[in-house]
Formats: C-alpha cells, structure tokens, sequence
C-alpha cells in the first residue's frame, strides 16, 4: 500500500523533501516509517524524541496502523505564535 | 474565522471581524517578532506549517472555547513566510458579553495554539539560523 509522508521544517531540510511517497505493507505503523527514512537519513534518528505523529490530519500514535492512502505526518516541536 | 495568512494581518480589522452589540468587549492578543532569543539577537523569522491540519486545529480550538466559556466570536491569524522584527505574527480577538470569560478563553487560545497547533518557527541569526524547538513561553 501506499502511504503519503509529510516532513516539516528541521525534517523536511535534513531529507530535503516536504513529501514523499512509501510502499509499504498493510498495517505499517508511523514507527516503522520513521525508521526506515531515519535508516536512509541517519541524522532524523535524534530528532525522534520530540515529533509526534498525525495520521490524516489528527495528532495519532506511533503504533497505530496505517491504512492505504494514509496521509502521515511527522510534527516537529510546535513555535506558533 | 481562523485560518493562517502570507499577508500582513490588521489587527483592528480582525477586532472588527468580533464585534456585535450584544457583546460588553473584546480581549486581544497580539504577538510580535521579537529582536532576540534568550540574548541572541533575532534579524528576521520564517514560519511554516502544515496548512491543512494547522487550519482544522485553530477552527477546533475555536470550537472549543466556545463551549468551555460563555463567549461570541472568535478571530485568529496566524502569519507564516518571512516576518521581519516587530511584524504581528499571531493575532487573537474574542468578544463577549462580559471581560472575564474573553480574557481567559483569549489567554488559554494563545497557550493552546502554541502547544498543539502544527506550526514551525526558524530564527535566523547573524551568525547561523535555527528551529526552534523549546516549549519554554514565547
């Protein structure tokens, strides 16, 4: 299945890219995509502790299955305001 | 209305956009860049998001305060782009029929909004430039 990935701001600029595409299989967590990019780009691993993940556009868990067609994003620390 | 802007926000504009005659005042916020950061001086900001979940958070925070106190309307801008020193990057105006239940649903949607909403902050220095990841108060 496919899944689409966003990354912002320091994640975005150590991938170089705002959005790519995953192939993945049924039932992939956030978890395990984090760790495959952090595999293909090492210096995302550190900055784990402090993103949470939103599926679809709503803050979510690490382990929650994600289904095809998912909209994955990693949230840096927030600074609004 | 909330909802994220690349324009410069007016602040009387938005304390319009709030008003009615039922309602006895209207708190604000409004934050500005500032020239530093923890001493380090701050030359110009950038801030991004992702638009689309930033946006359904501040119409739920909206909501929210709705419910949790007895209020009118509520207006938030929030700027993304570059901001330069002193440029108004957020802006919050809630009418209601009386002072107390404005300002505390003012103060707790400024809180909630830096704390939960999807928005990134990049200072950029003489010397270098940086995201800001610090929940200390901004």
């Amino acid at each position: 299945m496919k899944v689409q990935v966003l990354l912002f701001a320091r994640l975005r600029e150590i991938t170089g890219a705002g959005h790519v595409e995953v192939e993945v299989e049924e039932g992939t967590t956030p978890a395990s995509i984090f760790e495959q990019l952090s595999a293909a780009h090492p210096q995302l691993a550190p900055t784990r502790a402090r993103l949470r993940v939103a599926i679809d556009q709503e803050y979510a868990e690490w382990e929650t299955p994600l289904r095809d067609g998912a909209e994955l994003a990693f949230i840096p620390p927030t600074a609004g305001g | 209305v909330a909802r994220l802007t690349r324009d410069p926000i007016d602040v009387e504009q938005l304390a319009r956009e709030v008003e009615g005659l039922g309602f006895g005042g209207t708190a604000s916020f409004v934050g500005t860049v500032r020239n530093q950061q923890e001493g380090r001086p701050v030359r110009h900001l950038e801030y991004e998001a992702h638009e689309a979940m930033a946006e359904r958070e501040l119409e739920r925070l909206v909501e929210e305060a709705q419910r949790r106190w007895d209020i009118g309307k509520v207006a938030i801008r929030h700027r993304l782009g570059r901001l330069e020193l002193g440029e108004v990057s957020v802006a919050i105006a809630v009418s209601a029929a009386h002072r107390a239940p404005a300002l505390e649903a003012c103060h707790w949607l400024i809180d909630t909004l830096k704390a939960e909403v999807p928005i990134f902050k990049k200072e950029f220095y003489e010397d270098g430039e940086d995201w800001v990841e610090e929940s200390a108060p901004g």
